[in-house]
């Protein structure tokens, strides 16, 4: 079968929290990860997979054959995958993409990161372009931030808002790093890194691992099982379309023109939702790159959650929040959890598995049954991804 | 108007052939159009990054812009080793784009969105501790600022010949 319509299921997911952890290696991480996706999909071999695809960006070389080395599972094509923050959805773009192609029926995916401490250094930048002070990122978030609330009537008590919202989601997330409520008095006390930005409102780079495990749908079987199958509708990765300055391609010149620019967001989720047949309207719950509050916003309307100008009423409506009717950061989003770059996308992706399987605990959607997972950064690369029960 | 490269100043620049310095103590950036797309970018390349098309010439950008946005950085971003705090933002520029650039921000009260600019230099330091010299903008003072906004009917800028394509 060679077809975009090959179904295919989630066999198995893990997940290393994230947070720091100093005593143990990047490779400890992806084991730990890799080890429960495996055994929630049965692999114990290493001919039970055809390839394996790891997302990671600060990692280096060979980071995935470290860790499935040390789990004696080498010998099949395992490929790194580098795409910024949406490194992990590449990867598992690139796991679905081998199960269509017919070359593989089960395929291991995981990402992995120990970021470092501090603002992130990436090679991204000519050091010229350090030098000249114009490799801030923070500034550029700022900068983003100020446009989205200029041309949207966004305060910043909107933006405190959607931090107090994916904090509170967090309290109830064993996974996450903050696992501390916070009201918009605490946001707007932080220290200010980048007006409008403050601290709170940042998300951190730090550590941790995510693994899921792919494989083609016998035909017309069921899982038969007590879990219920869960599908990987769409794993959709787009980068830019050049022309928006503060897009996350942080090029040094934009045009003025760029109102009706779709952006790398909006470009994989209209991609997304065609592949899948499924629309905003029929998602349960949505994981959005909230690697600031400003930039969870603007996700809203590049998914198609809201229109244009609603983005601050819908942070603060009880729709996006637990209990309502499509929740948004239901783990706690990066801003709970941090963001180690190569595991984000797939720790996404295992939180929407354990939520349309009833698994979610103190955070269970009631009855979801679709969820989708957004990433965007640097490259600039944007993924969505869709799963359904 | 008299043009001195950046690459002869001293000290010298962050890096060849981004700025000049022309009459008055401004700089402009130097940049190119695409014959294609006619479309201007910043840095100059041998390809229109709008277009693809190489068919681009060589031009000295606008001296004047109006301030897109900016931000003070506080903590020096991994490589920088200027002075902080320091502005960073985007101007828009007459000839229909938008660059980053550093902004000086030693004059708060005139900086606000819309606020005409004009390039200039700074100084700032190299790995090796040398000086370098990078672009930057700052506000214009009040009493100029009217001469600077862009009039309607003065040399229209060639209408672009092409739009960004999404399905391209």
């Amino acid at each position: 079968m060679n077809s975009i319509d090959t179904p295919i299921e989630i066999a198995g997911v893990g997940l290393h929290p994230f947070g720091r952890f100093d005593h143990r290696s990047t490779t400890e991480l992806g084991i730990a990860a890799v080890r429960a996706a495996i055994a929630e999909a049965g692999i114990t071999r290493r001919t039970h997979f055809q390839a394996a695809f790891c997302g990671t960006a600060y990692a280096g070389v060979a980071a995935g054959h470290k860790v499935l080395s040390a789990l004696g599972l080498t010998g099949g094509p395992i490929v790194d995958v580098e795409a910024g923050c949406a490194s992990g959805a590449a990867a598992l773009s690139l796991g679905a993409h081998a199960i269509r192609s017919g070359e593989a029926d089960t395929v291991v995916v995981f990402g992995l990161e120990k970021m470092p401490k501090g603002m992130i250094r990436s090679t991204f930048f000519e050091p010229w372009r350090e030098e000249a002070g114009l490799s801030a990122t923070p500034a550029y978030f700022a900068l983003r931030a100020q446009r989205l609330m200029r041309e949207r009537n966004i305060t910043e008590a909107d933006l405190a808002e959607v931090v107090v919202k994916n904090r509170q989601h967090g309290v109830l997330n064993p996974d996450a790093m903050f696992r501390k409520a916070v009201t918009v008095e605490d946001v707007l006390a932080s220290r200010p890194v980048c007006g409008p930005l403050r601290l709170f409102m940042l998300c951190s780079p730090n550590e941790g691992a995510a693994a899921v495990v792919l494989r083609r749908c016998p035909s017309g079987s069921n899982s038969g099982g007590t879990v219920p199958r869960v599908l990987l509708r769409a794993a959709v990765l787009r980068s830019h379309l050049p022309g928006n300055v503060l897009g996350e391609a942080t090029p040094l010149c934009g045009l003025v023109d760029d109102d009706d620019l779709p952006s790398p967001t909006a470009l994989a989720a209209q991609a997304a939702y065609s592949e899948a047949g499924i629309g905003p309207d029929d998602l349960n719950l949505v994981e959005c790159q909230d690697t600031d509050a400003a930039r969870e916003l603007l996700a809203y309307e590049e998914l198609g959650l809201c229109r244009p100008g609603e983005n601050a009423a819908l942070a603060r409506s009880p729709r996006s929040r637990l209990g309502g009717a499509r929740p948004i950061n239901v783990s706690g989003g990066l801003l709970s959890k941090g963001e180690p770059l190569g595991a984000s996308a797939l720790g996404q992706v295992v939180e929407l598995v354990r939520q349309v399987r009833g698994q979610a605990g103190d955070r269970q959607v009631a009855g979801a049954t679709v969820g989708l997972a957004h990433t965007v950064g640097r490259g600039a690369n944007a993924s969505a991804v869709i799963v359904t029960r | 108007m008299t043009e001195t490269t950046a690459a002869d100043a001293n000290p010298p620049p962050v890096h060849p052939d981004l700025f000049v310095s022309i009459a008055g103590g401004e700089t402009a950036l130097l940049g190119m159009r695409c014959e294609g797309c006619q479309r201007c970018s910043f840095p100059r390349a041998d390809v229109c990054c709008w277009c693809g098309h190489d068919d681009v010439t060589s031009v000295t950008l606008s001296s004047r812009a109006t301030l897109w946005g900016w931000a003070e950085v506080h903590t020096p971003p991994p490589g920088y080793h200027g002075a902080v705090p320091y502005g960073m933002g985007v101007a828009e520029l007459p000839e229909g784009i938008r660059v980053v650039t550093r902004v000086e921000i030693d004059q708060p009260h005139l900086l606000r969105f819309g606020a005409p600019v004009r390039f200039v230099t700074t100084e700032v330091a190299a790995d090796d501790g040398s000086t370098r010299l990078t672009w930057s903008v700052e506000p214009l003072p009040a009493s100029v600022s009217s001469r600077t906004e862009p009039e309607p009917d003065a040399e229209p800028e060639p209408e672009p010949t092409t739009t960004i394509d999404a399905n391209r």
